[in-house]
């Protein structure tokens, strides 16, 4: 392991990878594409439109397929490709868990999918989000609307500032049902305190008109998958859900989340980057890098025999209760890479030990079959994997 | 809520009697001798000006003269001015004038200005968003003596749309200009805190929220973000009506309107205290008045702020 590490720093040192990349950034900046090049740039913008009473069944209990999507954010500074062809599916009743750094993407693929990217700047530049076999991305705004909230619904990281501060959570709730539904106000607002009894919200039916500032985090929490769940939706995405939450909420939460999908069969996807919540709820896991998935992998054999750099990296630098007293936490040196100017070759290879100078050119290196049901970007994964064990 | 209305009620009395002192404490400083003019073009006999000192009081000292005025206001009576008229009853006289002026004023600022204000804030640094941007730098940066004159000049003289000068008797029509010049500048200002307030929200996680929640475009904007960015716009409209009161001296003499301003204005010409604190603390009352009705509103756009 030692040879290896080293021969991976030496490479790094003797490429110079690093002077490069400064250069490469800099004349980027110093000239960023002109407006007229942006707006040239390849989007979807979706036109089709579906019958209001389009029925969503999934083939195969296969709900949502994500293939080569890319996403973009075009700004003055030039384009940051915030996602680069990232492709995955979610079963009905399954838990994927969608894990990495601040800015790597998770969260940009999660608005990618319901259609709630801020553009400008952000655009889908290619690929499809394919729900019960229609590509979401070919809808019309008026259609995707209807697929929004009812079909595929998502909770945020924050739920004090994801509410809004000046309307009754149960009006709020109700609005679901008034929006999609056409109920009307009182029949509205007796199922909003149903579904504040069902997320274990105490005196429900006292509280229905309260406003958000008047909850603590958990219970905003538990709010805002009342309202995300109202309609049934086959698709839940939470982004982040119990970030925001002291340590034994966060258990309360992930169980609420694990007994409404047994209850409904839904399934989920959670964003997160904590790997404690991780292995308890999720069935697959697909760790991503720079916009980039690079391993997908069954819970059990991820966590046992990581099989990218990356992945084994953020297992590592979780604090485990057997380390001794004054071991330093092992960290991943370095900073992701600037969106504006990705490194060549593959993205993480700046940053890994097990870098060499091959890491640094062409393309970014492909999702490779590894065993069924696995999958990694990495062409030197058995040999991390023969080093590991 | 009750409670704190009546608080706030309380309140005024110290500040009305406070403005009351500080206005006449101020005219009472002031240069010049009110005599001066009031006899044609030679000065006016001793026995005339030792009889107007003593009628109004201005043989005695300032404690005395506000104590004897502050003790007529107290029985319902506002003295009488240089002219020997009630000031009540001027007041009365002027005061529906004024009233309409700043009504059109107000009613302008909020709904121009909120309309502007979502527009450019909607289609942000596109060329509605310029447009309004360059308008509202003009007329902020435009005092309100060229505005009104420019008005005069334009509406008045050259397309005649409306008369130039509002004159003694101004119904909505005659006052519709001068309550337009009067509303510009705090137009502007309010068409920019709307625009900026809405940005600002439209990035807000529940904004995000109402759009993942499937609302329309419409919906998401028009309940779930402007709610929140009116808030600022409520307590900015509330704190301009002092201005707009204070605006209303120059813009009643631009168009020769026959308002609480210019009697302001010649009360102050004149030195004539009684005059002046009477119309001066009526428009503090309208002021304060006006800010409690803005408070309690502002409780009820947002929960958060409780007046219990």
């Amino acid at each position: 392991m030692a040879d290896m590490y080293d021969e991976g720093l030496a490479m790094v040192e003797a490429t110079g990878r690093g002077t490069i990349d400064l250069e490469q950034s800099a004349a980027r900046l110093l000239k960023p594409p002109s407006r007229r090049e942006m707006a040239k740039r390849p989007s979807i913008h979706g036109t089709v439109v579906l019958d209001d009473h389009h029925t969503w069944t999934p083939t195969d209990g296969r709900l949502l397929t994500v293939d080569d999507l890319h996403v973009e954010f075009r700004m003055r500074e030039g384009v940051a490709k915030a996602i680069n062809g990232v492709s995955f599916h979610l079963d009905q009743r399954e838990t994927l868990a969608i894990l990495g750094e601040s800015g790597s993407g998770k969260s940009v693929t999660a608005q990618a999918i319901m259609g709630i990217l801020d553009t400008p700047p952000g655009y889908v530049g290619q690929g499809r989000v394919e729900y019960c076999g229609v590509d979401l991305l070919t809808l019309a705004e008026k259609s995707r609307q209807h697929v929004r909230g009812d079909q595929i619904a998502m909770i945020f990281q924050d739920a004090l500032s994801s509410l809004n501060p000046v309307f009754p959570v149960g009006w709020q709730i109700a609005e679901m049902f008034r929006v999609h539904r056409g109920m009307n106000r009182s029949d509205s607002m007796a199922r909003a305190v149903e579904l504040m009894e069902r997320v274990h919200i105490p005196a429900a039916k006292q509280r229905v008109k309260s406003y958000p500032h008047q909850f603590s985090g958990g219970m905003r929490q538990r709010i805002m998958i009342a309202m995300a769940i109202a309609l049934d939706p086959a698709v839940l995405i939470a982004d982040e859900p119990t970030t925001a939450l002291d340590v034994t909420v966060q258990a309360q939460i992930m169980d609420l989340l694990k007994d409404l999908q047994a209850e409904s069969g839904m399934g989920l996807i959670l964003i997160t980057h904590d790997l404690g919540v991780v292995a308890d709820v999720a069935d697959r896991i697909a760790v991503m890098y720079a916009g980039r998935l690079v391993e997908t992998a069954p819970v059990g054999p991820l966590y046992a025999t990581p099989h990218h750099p990356y992945t084994l990296g953020l297992l590592e630098s979780v604090p485990r209760l057997d380390s001794k007293l004054g071991d330093v936490l092992p960290a991943i040196g370095g900073l992701p890479p600037n969106l504006l100017a990705m490194p060549a070759g593959c993205p993480f290879h700046p940053r890994c030990r097990y870098a060499r100078a091959e890491c640094g050119q062409g393309a970014a290196p492909e999702l490779v079959v590894t065993e069924p049901g696995r999958a990694v970007a990495c062409p030197w994964w058995d040999r991390l994997e023969a080093n590991h064990e | 809520m009750g409670k704190y209305v009546i608080r706030r009620l309380l309140q005024m009395i110290p500040t009305l009697l406070g403005a009351t002192l500080l206005i006449y404490w101020l005219n009472f400083s002031l240069p010049g001798d009110p005599t001066a003019g009031r006899c044609g073009e030679r000065p006016c006999s001793p026995t005339y000006v030792a009889w107007f000192n003593h009628e109004y009081n201005l043989d005695k000292p300032f404690v005395v003269q506000y104590l004897l005025y502050l003790g007529k206001v107290v029985q319902g009576d506002l003295g009488t001015d240089f002219y020997n008229h009630s000031v009540l009853h001027e007041l009365a006289i002027r005061y529906p004038t004024t009233l309409k002026l700043a009504l059109i004023a107000v009613l302008f600022e909020v709904v121009v200005g909120l309309i502007a204000g979502i527009w450019s804030g909607m289609r942000q640094g596109k060329f509605a968003d310029t447009f309004v941007t360059v308008v509202t730098l003009l007329l902020i940066s435009m005092p309100v003596f060229v505005l009104g004159g420019l008005a005069q000049l334009i509406f008045g003289i050259r397309l005649k749309w409306f008369p130039v000068t509002a004159g003694a008797t101004a119904g909505f029509y005659e006052l519709l200009m001068p309550g337009l010049v009067l509303g510009a500048l705090s137009l502007a200002y309010a068409t920019r805190l709307t625009r900026t307030s809405l940005v600002e929200n439209l990035r807000a996680d529940y904004v995000r929220t109402a759009r993942a929640k499937g609302l329309s475009r419409f919906r998401t904007i028009g309940i779930h973000t402007l709610r929140n960015s009116l808030l600022p716009v409520v307590t900015y409209v509330g704190g301009s009506i002092g201005a707009l009161m204070g605006g209303a001296i120059v813009t009643e003499r631009i168009f020769n309107v026959n308002g609480v301003g210019s009697y302001i204005y010649r009360s102050i010409n004149q030195k004539d205290g009684v005059g002046l604190v009477g119309s001066i603390t009526c428009l503090v009352l309208v002021f304060l008045i006006v800010n409690l009705i803005v408070d309690v509103l502002y409780s009820v756009l947002d929960p958060r702020i409780s007046h219990d």
